[in-house]
């Protein structure tokens, strides 16, 4: 299958600082990629060049085959075919809602354009507000006409800027859903920027997660949570804290909380001495056990509570259903789960 | 305390200050419309005052070509700011290209400019016996006009140019600002959906500044009905000149206000323009802002048009201009730095000052009263004083002479027929012929000046810094003194300065109400200006342009602050 997006060794700098180091990636028909990462490390940027507003340094740009950015060429962005959803929508105010929807179709007669709107405003459940303006929609509903204008001129490649950071939580997972089910029933291949890691998870078929201007891991989103291949991509999609470790065996470890098992094979020799990752969810409370931590802090966020365990010198993050009280002491342990093992 | 019905103290002194500074937009309509009988059965005037008559025999012969000339003159003068402002305006709002960064402040030059200097000096250049023509004729050895054609300077088309060249700020600025406000992800979007960046100019940047482009030209309309020293010195003949020469040349106010409130009535629909799209323009400035970035960075040939472009425009409309002025100012040192200069200087600054103290208490006084309005209809009753006192800002110049001196010539033969039943005493005309007839005038223009400078000063203090105050047990008095006051420091001298800027310069008013003799900065420039001899007053007039200058510091500072 041939590659709907491939990124080659794209650098990009700005007054002087690097923003994009050597970018590769490259993306799949039908498929929605999300480069997640923090505010500064280039994903906007990279998103921007793709889409031909943003110079690039060197490196290439190819979507469906053609060479758009590199050796010399540079195709504009009016010239790119490819639809892009802004963080604030960029709705054009002076335009009604059809207006904006018709906005970027050309060559069609009038009648048949008018058809294409409604098609796209019933797509995204905007059925007759086509004479609205934008300022008298919701956030949500301009989100939609966003989406229905990228989708109008059947562009070859969707980009979206933080396209959720503007909807109110309690519907922003809903919409996101149906903007997915939306682009896959239309067979759009996306590329998507967010700073949210839950966003990622929710609305990608892969994320690439970036750090200073590189792709640090691109895999599927279960991949990246399991299966970090660095400490930074092990955070960033989750807290969790590091306890110094030894491998015993090709299952097990030995830590200051006991000896760990481990779900899946550990690829380091016997006697390695490392740094264990482990996530909130993976310990285990005992009220009945030999007390080993107590109970620092605490919240409750409605599936149960977050605590804050003092085990030793460490300040461990422990998720449980149970509601224990404060300096309450009780057994800290680990459950067996695919163990992460960073080498110092 | 507030008791019944019975309004407080500074509500009345603020109504008062409110009627007093609306009795010339009064008087006009009153004068104009009150001394004919109009009769429904005949469906004509029965009687006619002398002023009528005038106004009639002026109607029948010349004043259509006036109307015509105005309404040609501010079409051109529109169509040109467009021209040089709104390329300008793009350029600066959308475009990194080398000067910009100076380029930006040094675009507002031309507002320092009156506009009648630099007609004079282009007049001193273009005109038959100007270097430009000489110096072709020279070359080609032409020897009368028939030989050669020249467009004539002091023409309606010259009018409207030199004009345009001294207004087209008010549209650079404003579009400027409303372009910069667009955020630059539309035009992204607009690229992205097939728009090269002349389409997405058309198509998106120009829809949404259109608002922008009326409330300009709106101001500049006004500016250029304003305008009477240009078109004078031209002799072109518009409404302004038709005020001007009707109450000198026929002596009757009934014509002058007649005239005048047809003038009024354009000028309220450029008023009524300015608001429409103001309102309008509400819609659109809710977009998010952008990165600190530019949309074009501009390199090579363009780069050097941008900047070149500006250079331009800025070299007639300012450099050139004011080169000129100092050339003569140099050479003419010996006659111009004379004691005429200081003495009117003085009278200018003498009356400038006035003024700015008057508007600065009179706009005190209705704005801290708007303020303590606590019912709907209160605040909307309190609001009232501060529209009227804000009214005269619209009136042109001569305009408002004719509506300052209805009232206070009436009041004068009142006040003489009084004082000569009880003293025996006729004063003359005190009020009418005197310096109080300018210093009534200049307050009644510019009030609406130190209103808008102060009540946002106001609006920056929180109205919970009022009702502290008050569970503190300050009672109104202490409330302005302690704690207002301080607080509006800085907006009463911005009002005060820019006040005693525009006194500075007003220029019409003080040709029709200024007392035999009397002289004021911008008469005595004008009159060497009629008399083609600003040579000697060249001192006085780079003055003018040099006060002007300040309110543009002041502004730039502020923008800088923000």
């Amino acid at each position: 299958m041939e590659n709907k997006l491939q990124l080659t060794d794209l650098s990009c700098s700005y007054q002087g600082k690097i923003i994009l180091d050597g970018l590769s990636l490259s993306l799949k028909n039908n498929e929605i990629l999300c480069l997640l990462g923090p505010s500064g490390c280039g994903k906007t940027t990279a998103l921007k060049a793709m889409a031909g507003l943003m110079p690039t340094h060197s490196g290439e740009i190819a979507i469906d085959g053609q060479q758009v950015n590199g050796n010399n060429i540079f195709v504009p962005p009016e010239k790119r075919n490819i639809g892009m959803i802004f963080q604030d929508y960029a709705l054009f105010p002076h335009l009604s809602v059809a207006g904006n929807v018709g906005f970027g179709i050309r060559k069609m007669a009038k009648a048949q354009l008018g058809e294409r709107v409604k098609e796209l405003l019933a797509l995204v459940k905007l059925d007759g507000l086509g004479e609205r303006y934008p300022h008298q929609l919701s956030g949500g509903q301009q989100q939609r006409v966003a989406i229905a204008r990228a989708l109008a001129y059947s562009p070859q490649l969707l980009l979206l800027d933080e396209p959720f950071s503007n909807i109110d939580t309690q519907v922003r997972y809903e919409l996101i859903d149906e903007i997915r089910d939306i682009l896959k029933s239309q067979q759009m291949s996306a590329v998507f920027v967010t700073h949210s890691k839950e966003e990622g998870f929710a609305f990608a078929d892969k994320m690439a997660v970036m750090d200073q201007g590189k792709i640090a891991q691109l895999d599927t989103p279960e991949v990246l949570f399991n299966h970090p291949n660095s400490p930074f991509v092990a955070e960033f999609l989750g807290k969790g804290v590091y306890i110094p470790a030894k491998v015993l065996s090709s299952t097990e470890v030995d830590c200051a909380l006991g000896v760990i098992a481990s779900t899946s094979e550990i690829n380091f020799p016997f006697g390695t001495e490392g740094e264990l990752f482990v996530r909130p969810q993976y310990f285990q409370l005992n009220q009945t056990g030999e007390p080993n931590a107590q109970v620092k802090h605490k919240t409750f966020i409605g599936s149960g509570f977050t605590y804050q365990m003092a085990f030793e010198q460490l300040s461990i993050d422990v998720f449980s259903p149970q509601n224990l009280p404060l300096a309450a002491k009780v057994e800290l342990s680990v459950v067996p789960h695919h163990l992460h093992l960073f080498l110092p | 305390m507030h008791k019944g019905w019975l309004p407080r103290p500074w509500t009345v002194l603020a109504w008062f200050a409110g009627i007093t500074l609306l009795l010339p937009v009064l008087a006009l309509f009153f004068e104009a419309f009150s001394f004919d009988t109009w009769s429904f059965e005949t469906w004509s005037f029965e009687e006619l005052s002398p002023g009528t008559e005038v106004f009639s025999h002026l109607w029948d012969t010349v004043l259509i070509d006036y109307i015509s000339n105005t309404v040609l003159l501010v079409f051109w003068v529109a169509l040109l700011s467009v021209i040089f402002g709104l390329p300008v305006a793009w350029l600066m709002a959308m475009c990194q290209f080398p000067g910009r960064k100076w380029l930006q402040w040094a675009m507002m030059l031309p507002l320092a400019m009156p506009s009648y200097l630099i007609a004079y000096v282009y007049t001193d250049l273009f005109d038959y016996a100007g270097l430009i023509q000489t110096s072709l004729r020279g070359w080609f050895g032409w020897q009368s006009p028939a030989d050669y054609a020249f467009f004539e300077i002091r023409s309606l088309g010259g009018a409207a140019t030199m004009l345009a060249l001294v207004l087209f700020p008010y549209l650079y600025l404003i579009v400027r600002t409303s372009l910069a406000e667009q955020s630059y992800q539309l035009i992204h979007a607009s690229r992205v959906m097939g728009c090269k960046p002349w389409e997405s100019f058309f198509k998106v940047s120009l829809p949404m500044v259109r608002g922008a482009i009326v409330v300009a030209l709106a101001l500049i309309g006004m500016e250029t009905l304003a305008d009477f020293a240009t078109v004078h010195y031209f002799a072109v003949n518009t409404l302004t000149t038709a005020v001007y020469d009707t109450w000198l040349g026929y002596n009757s106010l009934t014509a002058a206000a007649k005239i005048s409130v047809m003038m009024l009535v354009l000028v309220f629909l450029f008023i009524g323009l300015e608001r429409y799209s103001r309102a309008q323009q509400a819609v659109y400035e809710r977009q998010s802002k952008q990165d600190n970035d530019f949309l074009y960075r501009l390199t090579g040939i363009k780069a050097v048009m941008a900047t070149l472009w500006c250079l331009t425009i800025l070299f007639f409309a300012f450099v050139l201009p004011m080169l000129v002025l100092t050339g003569y100012a140099i050479d003419n040192v010996d006659v111009a730095w004379n004691s005429d200069f200081f003495r009117f200087a003085g009278v200018s600054f003498s009356i400038a000052a006035t003024v700015a103290v008057i508007t600065v208490i009179i706009s005190l006084l209705i704005l801290s009263n708007q303020r303590d309005s606590n019912t709907h209809e209160q605040k909307w009753f309190n609001r009232l004083p501060s529209i009227f006192a804000s009214t005269g800002y619209a009136l042109p110049g001569t305009v408002l002479a004719i509506g300052v001196l209805i009232p206070l010539t009436s009041l004068d033969f009142a006040l003489n027929e009084v004082l000569d039943k009880w003293m025996q005493w006729q004063p003359g005309l005190i009020l009418s012929g005197s310096v109080f007839a300018i210093i009534f005038a200049y307050v009644v223009r510019f009030n609406a000046v130190a209103v808008g400078a102060i009540e946002s000063s106001y609006s920056k203090i929180s109205p919970s810094i009022d009702m502290v105050s008050k569970t503190l047990g300050l009672g109104r008095f202490k409330l302005m003194w302690l704690v207002h006051l301080p607080l509006l420091k800085r907006g009463c001298l911005t009002a005060a300065l820019l006040v005693f800027i525009e006194s500075m310069k007003e220029l019409p008013a003080a040709l029709l109400l200024r007392p035999f003799d009397f002289e004021t900065l911008a008469t005595y420039v004008y009159q060497y200006v009629s008399d083609e001899q600003l040579e000697n007053a060249s001192i006085a007039a780079l003055t003018i342009v040099l006060v002007g200058l300040l309110p543009l510091i002041v502004i730039n500072r502020m923008t800088v602050k923000h």
